[in-house]
């Protein structure tokens, strides 16, 4: 364990949660949460508020523990084998982490978007339309719900042509907005998203980082990212996660400019990471 | 720098003229077999073959009449092998690949389905005709097309399971996660994404064993019963080409029957393989684009 750094000025934890623009609602209300793969716990502890119509960004050194994290908000952690986890985690109140949680409903409500596009070996069309379908959308509504999808995540005019062309034929940064409006397709409240440009080219993360900023307006995002500009540049709310506890959490512009912490500065300036 | 005897390099030079004669020579040697085999049998038994031989019953235990009833026999059993085969090994495969917790029960099965694999068809043959034949007889019909089939499955079973698994594992796990993070059940994203991915794969190692049901005889020697007859459902015994074969060349001597049956088994196999291939294709495209 490492003894976390306090400057005298900062009492409790709750002093920095608190200092996150409180304006908003809360999506998700995360409490003490504790997750172990065996006997190696990862996550020791996290408390977090999750705002609604924001952008919340994990920040932090490969390890620390932001993509599991990431991974119990839709409860995908379950993929995973020998998995131990306490606390709570509030999703619109309700506990999420309580025995019996059926994670499909959860999953349909909490989009993911992956760090590597995924785009399935189907057209542009089948692959919006693929969780609709599961979901027992009828045949005649799925073209509605496929075009309003991919607007949502503007791609709409690039494919309007060629919906029913593969998913394929389509550039890797088209293809990861493919992915974000497949993600919109089930009409989820939260957009969970794992390092989604980091095999993307500079120009084709430009134009995702621009969607996730418009997403906000409709959805709540929450952005792993290994790339500290990415997340002063697109979210409202930033968390500096470090060997598996939140450091600091902070509206995005006061975490950077004037952050409390000393081992938050130190990562931000680039002293380690 | 370093000294090099004068003659080394032509030295080094003749060493890869004379590997590249001796492994070139091994590959015609490979070819001149082959073809000698199919050359000799197709020559001797084409002669025999004519519309009475492909469409008429054996008589006189093969040394009269054609194979028409062995020809049915080879194409029902192959059918029906697929038919039990495939749903079972492949749904063997998929439980092992994507229910299944690693551990000690998986290790037993995964290792029970390579001894299978290794184990001699007379074997199975055996195993078939006591259990199948005598034991099940009430049920199966004794020497029967369904006896034959079950033996036939255990056979070719390991095959399919474990081609299955090696193509089902080469399927992208961002895949399935991208699939059940949209909130669908693993057997759905088992149906649309995993199995249409590793269609081709499984394929495949359908095919292949295609190849083994025709080829065999030990197995059907002891479960077919090597009927005569046309058969007219799976309760009753048959007998394959590769098997018919075998009994007129051992049992009657008259080669020259034997090797038209031999020709027409050639031209079957290639005809099966041709039609299965085509037909898998055809799902593949379908299924997995």
């Amino acid at each position: 364990m490492v003894k976390l750094a306090t400057r005298p000025e900062i009492e409790t934890h709750e002093a920095m949660v608190n200092s996150a623009t409180p304006q908003s609602e809360t999506v998700y209300q995360i409490e003490d949460l504790r997750v172990a793969y065996g006997n190696n716990e990862v996550l020791h502890g996290i408390s977090l508020p999750i705002r609604k119509n924001q952008v919340t960004a994990l920040i932090g050194p490969s390890g620390c523990g932001k993509s599991t994290l990431l991974k119990t908000l839709n409860l995908m952690i379950y993929a995973d084998e020998n998995i131990h986890m306490s606390g709570t985690i509030a999703f619109e109140g309700e506990n999420i982490l309580r025995e019996k949680q059926d994670p499909l409903d959860l999953r349909k409500r909490v989009g993911m978007v992956f760090q590597k596009p995924s785009p399935f070996r189907k057209s542009i069309f089948d692959n919006v339309s693929y969780g609709p379908k599961v979901h027992g959308v009828k045949k005649k509504d799925l073209s509605e719900i496929v075009e309003r999808s991919l607007k949502d995540a503007y791609l709409f005019d690039e494919v309007k042509d060629r919906l029913h062309d593969s998913a394929f034929s389509l550039s890797g940064g088209q293809q990861q907005r493919l992915c974000i409006a497949r993600a919109l397709a089930t009409s989820p409240e939260v957009i969970l998203m794992d390092e989604p440009t980091s095999a993307l080219d500079p120009k084709a993360t430009l134009a995702v980082e621009d969607l996730i900023s418009k997403l906000k307006e409709k959805y709540t995002v929450v952005l792993v990212t290994h790339q500290m500009e990415q997340a002063a540049r697109v979210s409202d709310s930033t968390a500096f996660l470090y060997m598996g506890n939140v450091v600091e959490h902070g509206e995005t512009h006061r975490l950077f400019s004037n952050p409390l912490r000393k081992q938050t500065e130190d990562y931000i300036t680039g002293r380690f990471g | 720098m370093f000294n090099v005897k004068p003659n080394h390099m032509i030295k080094v030079k003749r060493s890869q003229r004379l590997a590249f004669t001796m492994l070139s020579l091994a590959a015609l040697l490979t070819v001149i077999i082959l073809f000698g085999i199919l050359f000799y049998i197709m020559s001797q038994g084409f002669s025999v073959i004519s519309m009475e031989f492909l469409f008429t019953e054996p008589r006189s235990m093969g040394t009269e009449g054609g194979v028409f009833s062995a020809i049915l026999g080879t194409i029902y059993l192959v059918a029906l092998v697929l038919l039990i085969a495939t749903p079972v090994g492949v749904g063997t495969a998929v439980y092992l690949n994507e229910y299944m917790p690693a551990g000690r029960f998986k290790n037993i099965i995964r290792f029970s389905t390579e001894l299978l694999a290794g184990i001699p068809s007379i074997v199975f043959g055996m195993f078939g005709f006591i259990f199948f034949v005598l034991m099940l007889g009430d049920y199966t019909g004794g020497f029967s097309i369904l006896s034959g089939a079950l033996t036939g499955v255990m056979m070719i079973l390991p095959v399919i399971i474990r081609a299955s698994e090696e193509s089902l594992r080469s399927v992208p796990n961002t895949l399935k996660e991208a699939s059940l993070a949209l909130g669908t059940t693993r057997w759905y994203t088992i149906k649309k994404i995993v199995l249409p991915f590793a269609l081709p794969g499984i394929t495949t190692s359908i095919i292949l064993s295609i190849g083994r049901v025709i080829g065999e005889t030990a197995a059907f020697l002891l479960t077919l019963g090597g009927s005569l007859l046309v058969a007219t459902s799976i309760f009753d015994g048959s007998r394959t080409l590769a098997l018919h074969l075998y009994l007129v060349a051992m049992e009657t001597g008259d080669l020259q029957m034997a090797l038209g049956s031999g020709a027409v088994l050639i031209i079957l196999i290639i005809i099966i393989n041709f039609t299965a291939a085509g037909l898998f294709k055809l799902l593949v495209r379908r299924f997995s684009t």
